[in-house]
């Protein structure tokens, strides 16, 4: 099979992180920061030592700030139900994942918020303009992805965080998609809360995830065993572990450790060339295709390392159906980002979508490429 | 010096508050607190077998709130 969707879940790990989480099972197997005998403390050191991972990664404000989550959506959510209180506004892109839609929508629909959607340009002063026009007086957070897991558009975040800080407004970001593929530094841009999954570019098992944040108060969306305070019924208000009810996902945490430091070896900056110049290769065979729209990318704006295009007269589920057949997995449909769409107008057929890693060949592109041409070309394949 | 205990939040600033020891030379320990019903309950403390006055200076500069536990809080 030739693995194209990384944007979903990158694939496949590295053994290093494969062997790291088989090892964690036996070496870690003890539960952290609840027992005091040797193995206990020796898996809350390993996990301590992946918040520092995280935190150095990241450009954070301490690993003691790294909460340890399930997933991206998990941590966006907490952050959302975390600050926001009732008669609150909350601003959010054109491009957002339904990760951060649907609980903003949620919100909204029990009458506790209200939400607005700024449109992103690829003129990075309209975007910002396009922000502060849509500001109110009670605007008490701002939501914006890094990349758009649809178009792999880079939002300007240092931007919108100074514009953000100018109204004394917390700024979150979805690094659902940048994580691992693109520098994404907390300070140095200003970001507030940033959310990321651990399983797609820093390259760790499903079922991590990690929010850092900026020392800002969060209220938690579990509540639950810390380990600590076991007398009080009170969650105690210590960070990370009051956001981090209920025992961790050690193993995971464990192999995201070295998937981080397998990204970290190899660079960003190496990642997101080598994964572009196979996203260019394929732009341009795309584009030579009659029939096929390109969305995004192979344009002058710079793009994160993932393609999205439809073919005239079928669905988007089709042509990942047929590409599926011959044992190429991309992604079809509406990739959970129904404000995407809309914004681009693909909500008819949805768009396919292809995201290499590094792992990719240029032999890979070319094989899709000859087949997207077959099924463009025969109508019934 | 002398074994002291110092009384932290959570296992996380017990990691880090050992890790600020170890780089300054002392020899730190993660304990489970032998009394969880003294200080709210479950937790941890740091044992330092060669502790001094320097000891909760380098814990609070490092960013670990920590407090020197009560002689009687670490025997159960």
């Amino acid at each position: 099979m030739i693995y194209l969707d990384n944007a979903a879940t990158s694939w496949p790990k590295p053994f290093a992180v494969i062997e790291a989480v088989n090892r964690s099972l036996s070496v870690y197997g003890a539960n952290p920061g609840r027992g005091g005998y040797q193995m206990s403390v020796d898996a809350s050191v390993a996990v301590f030592g992946v918040r520092e991972q995280l935190n150095e990664f990241f450009d954070g404000y301490g690993p003691e700030t790294v909460c340890f989550t399930q997933n991206c959506t998990q941590a966006l959510n907490t952050v959302i139900r975390g600050t926001l209180r009732p008669g609150d506004h909350v601003l959010i892109s054109s491009l957002e994942h339904n990760a951060v839609a649907r609980p903003v929508h949620a919100l909204t629909k029990s009458g506790e918020i209200t939400y607005d959607v700024f449109p992103v340009f690829s003129d990075v002063s309209k975007t910002g303009a396009a922000l502060e026009e849509k500001l109110r007086p009670n605007t008490a957070l701002i939501v914006v992805t890094a990349v758009s897991n649809v178009f792999g558009t880079i939002l300007p975040i240092k931007e919108l965080a100074e514009a953000a800080h100018r109204h004394r407004i917390p700024i979150c970001v979805d690094g659902a998609q940048a994580a691992g593929v693109l520098p994404l530094k907390m300070r140095e841009t200003g970001i507030d809360f940033l959310c990321v999954p651990g399983h797609k570019g820093l390259l760790g098992p499903m079922g991590t995830g990690a929010l850092l944040t900026s020392n800002l108060a969060l209220r938690p969306l579990l509540f639950g065993g810390t380990g600590t305070g076991s007398l009080s019924l009170d969650q105690p208000p210590v960070m990370p572990e009051m956001l981090e009810s209920g025992t961790l996902n050690v193993p995971g945490i464990i192999g995201l450790g070295k998937g981080i430091e397998t990204v970290a070896e190899m660079g960003v900056n190496t990642v997101y060339e080598t994964e572009t110049a196979l996203c260019r290769t394929l732009c341009e065979g795309l584009r030579a295709i009659p029939g096929i729209t390109v969305y995004g990318n192979g344009t002058d704006t710079p793009q994160a390392p993932l393609v999205s295009f439809d073919l005239e007269g079928r669905h988007s589920e089709d042509v990942a159906s047929a590409l599926a057949d011959a044992e190429i997995a991309v992604r079809g449909g509406y990739h959970c980002a129904a404000l995407a769409h809309r914004f681009a107008g693909t909500t008819e057929t949805g768009t396919v979508r292809v995201s290499p890693s590094f792992a990719n060949s240029q032999a890979d592109i070319n094989k899709l490429l000859n087949l997207v041409e077959k099924i463009a070309f025969y109508k019934n394949l | 010096m002398s074994q002291k205990f110092y009384r932290v939040n959570s296992v996380t600033y017990a990691v880090k508050g050992r890790d600020a020891l170890l780089r300054n030379g002392y020899r730190a320990e993660i304990v489970k607190n032998p009394d969880p019903s003294r200080g709210g309950g479950c937790g941890y403390l740091l044992r330092v077998d060669n502790a001094d006055s320097r000891c909760l200076d380098i814990l609070r500069r490092n960013g670990v709130r920590a407090f020197a536990a009560p002689e009687g809080e670490t025997r159960r």
